[in-house]
């Protein structure tokens, strides 16, 4: 799919004119991509060394386990995380970053 | 004639050899090649998909490499795996490849047939194939759930059974169902308040309708209630409104003292013979309490539930429908004495039964409930007069009851009830005492709870003296409206014991002289589980529900009982109200037990799929039905000899060239395709279209061959 | 002023299991249906459990086929991101003014491709799975939804155009879209518009909303599919496997302090599913249900709660008091044993699930002019003769509608209020029925205009 330049840019012009319509939560949406870019970069910083649990994840970035779950659980989904096997005491699953994924 | 003996000769031996049958890819492909050439050529194009079921399949099989696998097998254009196949995305997925890769038979891999092979010939019939192009295969239900443990030999399995499907798919051939003219006419079996629902839906439908009611009144069951929760109307209330729209429907025929007695045919067109009992006495009879006083017969009044006697000549209650009375033939001794009142020639004693035909096109079972009848001396039944059933509490409190609505029994009044729930429902195997079929009843009855509350409310209300012992398992008022009545008695001041089925309550007679009649000993699970004995005047057992005993009709219509004895449907979310015989459907109580609510709900409902099947006056029936091969059929009879079905097949006598010989012949509307004439033929003269002899033995090959999917693994 | 009006025999309201049977029983009959939906996908509650009971069939093995005949069905014209704002007597019938709200992505040419959502940056709660995982805010709702087309959630978009540069498909994603009004005229209406659970933070001793491991019945569904968001039945706390389970009967149901006094008829029985279910994925692990009455009333029904007791599932009669939240994020259950007379007693456990009840989903006074009962479900006067019927001639209730059910009471009950329809068309439209298939198999879509 190529979009030419004037394409992209009546995209951009409607895109504006949308924004403008819907000011504040254009603006919360913004803030929370932000903050989960920034948990997103962590967390595979993490994984980069391997395959962890949702406690070691949440111990190594400082985050509560009830977010680091919620953030796998959505990288996985979309692709970004694999799940790869289990912990000694077969309490928690361990995760990966999938084949392919940047950082 | 010979040659297609000398085949079967040959693989008779093949089959009788020791040795395992392995058949390899090549080989097979090479077969198959030469097959098609030898057919003509025809270019079979397979489209195979393998469903995931979201998990419940591709979380034992490897859907992905059993798709892979199936690819290499000859006339494979496509093979596919996929979350849901089922749902509009995986269907999509059928059409297209049958619209843009020319894919012209289909196998699917998923759940039984039983769920959704419909599904998928509608999917690929709407892709513009004929719909019997398509194979089914199961691999839930006979691989992944029951190999759950073995993730590698099911995926192997899978190969295999969709391999037998592929094989078979290659010898699909399109089918066309068989098109009949539907009679716009339904016939109903039980005038109570499910059969008298569904009459009247079906009727507004400006469909005909015949009832045909075994007893000599209408109203079934309800009629004999008192009061009816949770709207605390007067039963004849309700039942009366249904009645009295019923026999105003200029669509609608009523046959009172009418039963089946024969019954053939097929959705669309049944053919039913029916026996009316006479009634002996005509509408205007004017002298019927004279009657009944010189009547010297005396029997059990089941009305009333053997509580009181009642004469053979009778009617139930005053304003029964029909309102005229009739005379009980088993009972009659036809003494004439009757014969003396009132007008003249308004009684016949010597009025015979008379049979008829009626030719519907479906059917409604709505043959209702028996109350559960206790042995004798379970809870001290048919021993002590004190102890009762519900349903005769219901006579008793009752107006127009045996005791004209007053709380008495065996003539002395109560002061102190106990009710007994769960009595003929939630047995347990070891502990209850079997029905004759040698089964206990292991079912919740669903009504007996919120009755016994009522009832309880109702004496509260008329007799507030009353004390209630209420000796329960799990108090099941589930229904909207139910819970009040639970409330209620709680509030009322009845006091609750809990036991358990494993320790069933002890109703003895109490010793002469004790102020109460009888004794019940309970271990209360409420307290500790302390031995409570509790003297009371009545004990009322809050019996449950079992399916009118209508084993004769089971017979004639071919339908399924559960292992409860209630009439089975298909499926209870897919298919609730219909049987597994096409145009027969169920409605209210005889399929388990409900309210009237629920009753008249069901009842409608059935009707929803009569109007359904009948309104266009046309139907389709499946072309799995017996086929004969005229070139092998030497007409040696014996598929007639042995088909269960009546007018299935038949022999012919044809002339050709000067020569006269018989050959079978079959009615396809009548054929079930069972196959026993398959098998009987000595000449391998017959196949079932859709499941022909060639096709099993294709797919009896392919689950013979290797695979070694899981090496590309 | 142009509005398009759509001519239908009977109108749907809620594309729910009980909205799409009643559809089906009436398109089977050769009426012509309008099945208005309020979300992008029709098939209600249902396409977010795990298995059904008793048969323990997968929910979507029932649902999605019934949700592919409602959408290829000849007799039905579906209406989904579509809500009923206003009806108005017409004749015998009625006038209804439907609300089509704009999901920015034209259904009639998205494909489905989720090429969008790939694209989309923002991650939010998914509803679908009650928040356990996320969802873009270009998304299709779920993986089988009917119409199986993506949605823009406009509320969380920060308008970065990602998605339309992505869509392969020409002005398939339109961000002018605008609302639409269109009107259906009907012969008669289903109300079919479903339940909604008691909030499972009603009870603040139980500490749901608080304790991350005290979760309702619906989202141990989410847990339990194979679709669900973990792939695996972990603690929402930190995705542990969890070993002992606890259940709360009546967590919102039968309790007069939360004004829910009436029994709410599935929960019982989704608890022991959901217990055998657990019992197979997690064997190792304890799971008791703490209970009032057991109420396992319908067909087959009984026999699988023993059969739960007998695989051992412990069943303990007792009132739940209070639950602590402990260690590890453990819970600590306080319980009246009442077969112990009330004896009280403190239980751990490491994932508790309340069993909460239905609420209506929707109060239909106001558009339509019906009445609701005390316990707020739509009063159905007819109780016992026409069960589905309202308090305004020909309007009618399907399903939770009308009050708690399960699915198999709920297809009956659809099956019930298409009969009702169907003799309420016939006896107020005339008698059509010799000719009705013919002249109604075409539905009549005209613009009437308005100057």
């Amino acid at each position: 799919m190529t979009i030419s330049k004037e394409e992209a840019k009546a995209i951009s012009e409607l895109m504006i004119a949308k924004r403008k319509e819907h000011v504040e939560t254009a603006k919360a949406a913004q803030q929370l991509v932000k903050e989960n870019n920034a948990i997103r970069r962590k967390l595979k910083k993490a994984l980069k060394s391997g395959p962890h649990t949702i406690p070691q994840l949440a111990e190594e970035t400082g985050m509560e386990t009830v977010d680091v779950l919620w953030h796998i659980a959505a990288m996985e989904k979309y692709g970004a995380v694999i799940e790869v096997g289990m912990d000694e005491d077969e309490e928690y699953y361990t995760y990966s970053l999938a084949k392919g994924v940047k950082k | 004639m010979t040659e297609p003996n000398e085949e079967n000769k040959e693989k008779d031996v093949k089959n009788n050899s020791e040795e395992p049958i392995t058949v390899h890819v090549d080989e097979l492909k090479d077969a198959v090649e030469k097959e098609i050439a030898d057919a003509g050529g025809e270019d079979i194009k397979i489209g195979v998909y393998v469903c995931q079921c979201g998990g419940n399949i591709s979380d034992v099989v490897r859907t992905d490499l059993v798709a892979k696998e199936l690819e290499k097998f000859p006339n494979v254009v496509v093979s596919r795996d996929f979350i849901f196949m089922c749902s509009d995305s995986g269907q999509e997925l059928i059409k297209k490849d049958i619209q843009e890769k020319g894919i012209n038979r289909v196998v699917v891999g998923s759940c039984s047939p039983f769920l959704h092979e419909t599904t998928f010939r509608k999917a690929v019939s709407s892709g513009g194939l004929n719909p019997y192009l398509y194979t089914h295969v199961g691999i839930r239900e006979q691989d992944s759930w029951v190999h759950a443990d073995h993730p590698k030999e099911a995926t192997e399995l899978a190969v295999h059974l969709m391999e037998a499907g592929v094989a078979k798919a290659r010898l699909l051939e399109p089918l066309k169902p068989t098109e009949i003219k539907a009679k716009k006419h339904a016939l109903v079996i039980g005038g109570g308040i499910a059969g008298l629902q569904a009459a009247l839906s079906i009727a507004k439908a400006d469909l005909k309708v015949t009832i045909v009611e075994k007893s000599h009144f209408l109203g079934g069951r309800v009629a004999q209630w008192d009061t009816v929760f949770p709207t605390d109307e007067d039963a004849r209330a309700v039942l009366n409104r249904v009645i009295e729209e019923v026999l105003a429907n200029p669509n609608i025929t009523i046959h009172t003292g009418t039963e089946l007695i024969a019954a053939k045919g097929y959705i669309g067109e049944f053919n039913i013979r029916l026996r009316q009992q006479p009634r002996g006495v005509s509408e205007d009879f004017d002298g019927l309490d004279e009657a009944i006083k010189v009547c010297p017969v005396e029997v059990p009044d089941e009305f009333n539930f053997g509580l009181s006697k009642r004469k053979a000549i009778y009617r139930p209650y005053d304003g029964c429908v029909p309102s005229g009375a009739v005379i009980d033939w088993e009972h009659c001794t036809k003494c004439g004495e009757c014969l003396k009142v009132g007008k003249k020639g308004s009684i016949n004693l010597d009025e015979t039964p008379h049979e008829f035909d009626i030719t519907v096109g479906a059917v409604v079972v709505a043959t209702g409930f028996d109350p559960y009848e206790p042995f004798k001396g379970e809870f001290g039944y048919g021993e002590i007069p004190e102890v009762i059933t519900l349903p005769q509490l219901e006579r008793i409190l009752s107006k127009d009851g045996p005791t004209k609505g007053k709380l008495e029994v065996n003539g002395h009044p109560v002061h102190n009830i106990a009710m007994i729930h769960c009595v003929g429902s939630r047995q347990k195997e070891g502990v209850h005492k079997p029905q004759p079929d040698g089964k206990v009843n292991d079912y919740c009855s669903r009504v007996c709870c919120t009755a016994t509350l009522s009832a309880a409310k109702q004496i509260h209300e008329h007799f507030p003296d009353t004390n209630i012992f209420d000796l329960y398992q799990d108090i099941r008022t589930y229904g909207r409206g139910h819970e009040d009545y639970y409330i209620n008695a709680s509030k009322n001041g009845v006091t609750f014991l809990r036991y358990f089925a494993e320790e069933i309550p002890e109703v003895t007679k109490s010793p002469e002289g004790e102020k109460n009649p009888v004794m019940v000993k309970v271990k209360d699970h409420l307290t500790w589980g302390y031995e409570v004995e509790v003297p009371v005047d009545l004990v009322v057992l809050a019996v449950g529900m079992m399916p009118t005993p209508i084993q004769d009709l089971i017979g004639m219509l071919k339908v399924s009982q559960g292992n409860d004895r209630f009439l089975l449907e298909v499926h209870p979310k897919l298919r609730p109200v219909e049987t597994a015989i096409a145009g027969i459907v169920l409605a209210g109580t005889a399929q388990g037990p409900m309210t009237i609510r629920e009753a008249s709900y069901a009842g409608q409902a059935a009707a929803s799929k009569v109007i359904a099947m009948l309104i266009t006056g046309q139907v389709e029936l499946e072309p799995f039905v017996a086929k004969i091969d005229p070139e092998r059929c030497e007409g040696s009879g014996e598929c007639v000899k042995y088909c269960p079905q009546e007018e299935a097949i038949r022999l012919e006598t044809f002339t050709e060239d000067g020569r006269t010989f018989q050959r079978a012949v079959v009615s396809p509307a009548n054929c079930n395709g069972c196959g026993v004439c398959v098998s009987v033929c000595p000449n391998r003269a017959i196949n079932i279209q859709g499941w022909t002899l060639d096709q099993f033995d294709a797919m009896v090959e392919a689950l013979a061959m290797e695979v070694s999917v899981l090496e590309d693994a | 002023m142009t509005n398009k009006r759509l001519h239908v025999d009977a109108l749907v309201v809620g594309g729910g299991i009980a909205g799409m049977q009643t559809s089906l029983d009436l398109g089977d009959q050769g009426y012509q249906v309008a099945l208005v939906e309020k979300t992008a996908s029709i098939g209600g509650n249902m396409v977010q459990l795990s298995k059904v009971f008793p048969t323990l069939d997968c929910a979507s093995c029932i649902t999605t086929p019934k949700m592919s005949s409602v959408h290829h069905h000849d007799n039905i014209k579906l209406l989904t991101s579509s809500e009923v704002q206003k009806v108005t007597p017409h004749g015998d019938g009625f006038i209804a003014e439907v609300l089509l709200k704009p999901t920015y992505v034209n259904n009639d040419t998205c494909t489905g491709c989720q090429k969008c959502e790939e694209a989309c940056p923002v991650d939010i709660l998914d509803e679908y799975d009650y928040g356990f995982n996320a969802r873009r805010a270009a998304y299709i709702p779920f993986p089988t939804a009917i119409p199986y087309t993506a949605v823009i959630d406009m509320d969380h978009c920060i308008f970065c155009g990602q998605c339309i540069k992505a869509c392969p498909v020409p002005d398939c994603i339109d961000f002018n879209m605008q609302p639409e009004v269109i009107e259906i005229e009907t012969s008669a209406i289903v109300i079919s518009t479903g339940f909604k659970v008691t909030p499972y933070d009603a009870k603040e001793e139980y500490g749901a909303g608080k304790f991350r491991n005290v979760i309702d019945g619906l989202m141990m569904e989410r847990l339990l599919a194979p679709t669900g968001p973990y792939g695996h039945v972990l603690r929402p706390s930190d995705g542990k496997l969890p070993d002992s389970i606890a259940y709360v009967q009546c967590a919102g149901s039968r309790d007069l302090t939360l004004g829910v006094p009436y029994c709410s008829r599935v929960c019982c029985m989704y608890a022991i599913k959901q217990a055998m279910l657990l019992a197979g994925a997690l064997p190792m692990a304890d799971i008791t249900i703490y209970y009032m009455d057991i109420r396992t009333f319908g067909k087959q029904y009984e026999q699988f709660y023993q059969n739960a007791k007998a695989m051992g599932i412990e069943f303990v009669k007792a009132k739940v008091a209070r639950i602590t939240e402990v260690e590890n994020q453990d819970l600590n259950v306080r319980v009246e044993l009442i077969d112990e007379n009330s004896q009280v007693v403190e239980r751990h456990h490491d994932l508790v699930v309340l069993s909460v009840g239905m609420l209506p989903n929707y109060d239909p006074q106001a558009v339509f002019s019906i009445d609701i009962a005390e316990d707020k479900f739509v009063e159905t006067p007819y109780y016992h003769n026409s069960p589905a019927a309202t308090t305004r001639p020909g309007i009618f209730a399907a399903g939770t509608a009308a009050g708690p059910m399960d699915i198999v009471d709920t297809i009956v009950t659809a099956g019930s209020a298409a009969a009702d329809v169907a003799a309420y068309i016939q006896s107020h439209n005339g008698h059509k029925a010799e000719t009705a298939v013919e002249t109604q198999t075409t539905v009549a879509e005209r613009s009437v205009d308005h100057d």
